[in-house]
């Protein structure tokens, strides 16, 4: 072919300005660490790339959440325990009042006076604010929740407790609202048994985790050293289903299977297994799966399904073995109703049996647990007559009366007013029962601080793992690349010098 | 001169020394012509002159010059053409999603996805205080700069829009320029070649105004042979002989309200022209299709933001009573923040009845990016996605194909270039040879002078 003059030059020209397009092309990589850096760099990539910032945003935004919350939390948990030690306070008094006797008027009316005091602090403690917000106000927390009318104590607040989002699913409620520990007039008794059903093969997905179901998505399972499968669980409708699909996904080197509890899964393989998320998703944690062990057998939280007033005894496995029922027996201010549950089969049938004798207590369905509730002014005790385990067995074994935070404090000043030694004995029972109850309330608050740190742990991995994936994706391999730029200064250099070489040759310098 | 003699061997070294000349001086011009843009190497046909019958047989009678002639394939020079006119095309597509992808904020500022995080996260701010006047108006301000946000990228691509149809209406205008330079150019020809000659110069000259029409749209050539060469844009003849047939622009208006912009040619029944490579098809596809589907997308986004966000805020109740919507408008261009809104930050709800410490509806619209409302099948952070990731794929189509087709340009002109360009070490190795050959000439004058003084010394 023969050469020409202008086409050696338009294609050293060419060839260059190509040189010099790469040579900044890396340069640019190694100046801004990322080997994309416009969209038409990896267009299939720009999608997920923008999808980690919307992710990474979120998440900051959880964790910004979850401060807030933190502290919201600690202001509450700070409330409460003043609140229990005002009250420990009174105790102490009301204790030392009942000991020594004092019947001397003027020193009752200062001790009744003290007890206004304390009732003063316990209410300042109460009306708590944080940046402008009380704590203890539920949805109406722009005023303060307790206000003294004459000697009653009134609540302004609602029974709704706000609460905050600290991640894609997870809500957690920020505060107790204060009707909480205003009290009622009804004594409460909690039930300590997990009655929650077993779970089946058919047990439907929706109704696991008490009703708050499962995310749909992927899992990713990891036996020994093998390399990661993928299960894909969407669409599954039931447990069986989601064991289906992981022993077809397993290639035989693990088994899921629900576990013995019949509380949730779990799974056996030769080796050990680690379950973990896809990007973005929770369905491990809402299986319960979520976790390594080193053994071989993985088994899976607690997933079942929420209590409700039908489901049958047979379905509760600490029942295994104890049905039918025997009696329950409740006793009223020394009255003894004998309750005959031999012939219920569910918790509903058990309310019907209660009310049939008792019409103002109710048995309350919680979660995982029942309780009894007395809408009266008057503790209760509930247990099994001798040679029967009923109430132990329901675990409805105790006693309750009213929690009323601030009457008690009326109460003392009443009994202290009237010189009714007896009756200020009587408090004592009533101070103890509030007390444990905020302290209770404490423990529960501690709870979600717990719940906070776990969660907040699994944000700052999230974290981690979203900035892993996006350098994947987009950081450049900076010895690579450095590599490569150094390459292309060389061919840029080198097609400099060959122009200057070629454009001094010419035939005219030999004739 | 007859016969045979002395001088007519004179005559034929003349002639010898004529052609070598000629050759020189058309190796002169090639020379010096080295770098115009669009040159032919032309060179001299020489041939030998008819010679002498006498009787026992001919004699030659030197050379002579069959014409200068223009290196020339037109094989080459339509693979050129045609390489050049998607060249054009790409060029188009390229620089004008550049221009998108700098208006959407390329990768580290995206202007869109960071206004709608914001929004999203002022209403987890208010929902985590619903009693702060700050946070309810950081919501105030970050709906304001959600909607404009919209409305300045909708604008910026509006303005891409027009400037493509601006690009493309200077390019009709510099089409019809360059044919009529074509047109004129064939009249001069025609007349030159009547006279004789070939002017390969005005042919250089020609072929240097299809070169670069070729950039701008494909076309085909069809030489006569009178010299002139008629030219067809997608089949439609629009140069003939000295007549051209000129583009107009119009504007017409599709069936689902878009404007269209077309290039027509002919009178009274224009005819449309179907575009297929060059930076006219390129500007047209942006302009009519490319930039519209952008913005129509855009539109689809701010009007879910609007409908979704306002559903939702409109079930809220506030201190004021009822919630009111948040936005107004149903496009990205006419979206604004409710102006009641915007002048009393209370009418923001962040909760279903009016309860001060209600955050359950800041909540939910703070989740309204990530989460798939009931009765969709995206979220709007999804719609988002693939809005930008579409916009992305483009723009990575249109850059690889540029980048590819200026490879293919450059070999199709290097072979071409090949074929007529020219090469000084060749232009001076050929002037040595013909410089030779007038040397050579020379001599046999100067032979034929000594033979013809040896015969006038015996006289």
């Amino acid at each position: 072919m023969r050469v020409t003059n202008q086409s050696v030059a338009r294609n050293l020209i060419f060839e260059i300005s190509r040189n010099y397009d790469r040579m900044n092309m890396y340069r640019l990589q190694v100046s801004s660490g990322k080997s994309i850096n416009s969209f038409a760099d990896s267009p299939r990539d720009i999608g997920r790339l923008k999808r980690f910032d919307a992710l990474q945003s979120y998440n900051d935004q959880y964790l910004r959440n979850l401060t807030n919350a933190r502290s919201k939390l600690e202001a509450v948990d700070t409330s409460l325990q003043r609140m229990a030690g005002e009250v420990a306070g009174l105790r102490e008094l009301v204790q030392s009042q009942v000991s020594e006797g004092i019947t001397n008027a003027d020193t009752r009316a200062n001790v009744a006076n003290q007890v206004r005091g304390m009732r003063e602090s316990f209410m300042a403690f109460a009306n708590q604010q944080i940046e402008g917000s009380y704590l203890f106000g539920g949805f109406r927390n722009n005023r303060a929740p307790f206000s003294l009318v004459g000697d009653e104590v009134a609540y302004n607040g609602d029974d709704r407790d706000p609460s905050v989002q600290v991640g894609p699913t997870l809500e957690l409620a920020t505060s107790v609202s204060g009707d909480e520990f205003m009290g009622t007039d009804a004594a409460v008794m909690a039930g300590t048994t997990e009655l929650r059903p077993r779970i089946r093969a058919g047990t439907q997905l929706a109704d696991l985790n008490a009703g708050a179901g499962v995310a749909m998505g992927s899992i990713e399972i990891r036996a020994g050293v093998d390399p990661p499968v993928t299960v894909d669980l969407t669409g599954s409708a039931t447990v069986q289903d989601v064991i289906d699909r992981i022993n077809a996904a397993s290639g035989g080197s693990f088994t899921a299977s629900i576990n013995a509890d019949e509380t949730g899964l779990q799974i056996v393989g030769p080796q050990p297994v680690s379950v973990g998320e896809t990007l973005g998703g929770s369905t491990a944690g809402d299986l319960g799966l979520r976790g390594t062990t080193t053994g071989t057998l993985l088994v899976g939280d607690a997933i079942q399904p929420r209590l409700d007033a039908s489901v049958d005894f047979a379905e509760m496995r600490t029942l295994d073995g104890e049905l039918p029922l025997g009696t329950l027996r409740i006793v009223i201010d020394d009255v003894v109703t004998d309750v005959d549950l031999s012939t219920a089969n569910n918790l509903g049938e058990v309310r019907a049996e209660i009310q049939s004798l008792i019409p103002d207590m109710d048995l309350l369905i919680n979660d995982g647990s029942i309780s009894l509730s007395l809408d009266r002014d008057a503790s209760f005790r509930s247990e099994s007559p001798p040679g029967d385990d009923t109430a132990a067995l329901l675990g409805l074994s105790g006693e309750a009366s009213p929690t009323r935070s601030f009457q008690v404090f009326q109460d003392v000043i009443d009994a202290l007013e009237a010189d009714d030694t007896e009756a200020l004995r009587q408090t004592l029972v009533e101070i103890k029962d509030v007390h444990d109850h905020l302290v209770g309330l404490n423990v529960q608050i501690g709870g979600r601080q717990n719940t906070l740190d776990n969660q907040e742990a699994v944000l700052m991995e999230r974290e981690q793992t979203l900035m892993v994936e996006r350098s994947r994706i987009e950081e450049v391999d900076l010895v690579n690349v450095a590599t490569r730029l150094t390459f292309a200064e060389t061919t840029y250099q080198a097609s400099l010098a060959s122009a200057a070489g070629i454009f001094q040759m010419s035939l005219l310098d030999y004739l | 001169m007859s016969g045979i003699g002395l001088i007519s061997a004179l005559d034929v070294a003349v002639s010898g020394m004529f052609v070598s000349q000629m050759a020189t001086q058309v190796i002169n011009h090639n020379i010096a012509n080295a770098n115009t843009p669009g040159y032919s190497r032309q060179f001299l046909r020489i041939g030998s002159q008819d010679p002498l019958q006498v009787t026992y047989g001919s004699i030659g009678r030197g050379a002579t010059s069959l014409g200068v002639e223009r290196a020339q394939n037109d094989f080459l020079q339509q693979q050129l053409v045609d390489q050049s006119a998607l060249l054009g095309d790409y060029t188009a597509m390229d620089g004008t999603l550049r221009s998108v992808e700098e208006v959407l904020g390329g990768l580290d500022n995206d202007r869109i996805r960071t206004a709608m995080g914001e929004f999203f996260e002022a209403w987890q701010g208010l929902s985590l205080d619903t009693n702060s006047d700050g946070a309810r108006e950081a919501v105030v301000g970050a709906t304001a700069n959600l909607a404009r946000q919209f409305n300045q990228i909708d604008s910026s691509l509006a303005q891409i829009e027009r400037d493509t149809r601006d690009t493309f209406e200077a390019y009709v205008t510099d089409v019809n320029a360059m044919l009529n330079r074509v047109a004129d150019l064939n009249g001069r020809i025609v007349a030159e070649s009547a006279g004789g000659h070939r002017p390969n110069d005005l042919m250089d000259q020609r072929q240097q105004v299809l070169d670069a029409l070729a950039e701008t749209t494909r076309f085909t050539t069809n030489e006569r042979g009178d010299g002139s060469v008629d030219v067809m844009i997608e089949g439609r003849a629009v140069v003939t002989r000295s007549h051209v047939n000129e583009l107009r622009v119009q504007e017409s208006t599709t069936a689902d309200g878009g404007r269209v912009q077309e290039a027509v040619f002919g009178g009274k029944n224009p005819v449309v022209v179907p575009f297929q490579a060059g930076a006219l098809a390129g500007y047209q596809r942006m302009s009519n299709d490319m930039v519209p589907g952008i913005r129509a997308q855009l539109d689809e986004l701010a009007s879910e933001i609007i409908r979704r966000v306002n559903d939702l805020h409109e079930s809220g109740v506030t201190a004021e009573g009822v919630g009111v919507s948040l936005f107004n408008g149903n496009s990205a261009a006419t979206m604004s923040i409710n102006e009641a809104v915007a002048n009393n930050n209370r009418l923001v709800a962040a909760g279903r009845d009016g309860t001060p410490g209600d955050n359950t509806l800041a909540k939910d619209i703070a989740n309204l990016g990530a989460t798939v409302v009931d009765g969709h099948d995206r979220s709007l952070d999804d719609m988002y996605f693939t809005f930008i990731g579409g916009v992305a794929n483009d723009r990575g189509l249109y850059d690889s194909l540029l980048s590819g087709q200026q490879g293919i340009v450059e070999s199709a002109r290097t072979r071409l270039e090949a074929e007529k360009g020219v090469n000084i070490d060749e232009e001076l190795a050929n002037l040595v040879i013909y410089q030779r050959s007038y040397e050579a000439n020379a001599r046999v004058v100067r032979a034929v002078d000594e033979m013809l003084a040896t015969l006038v010394g015996i006289i």
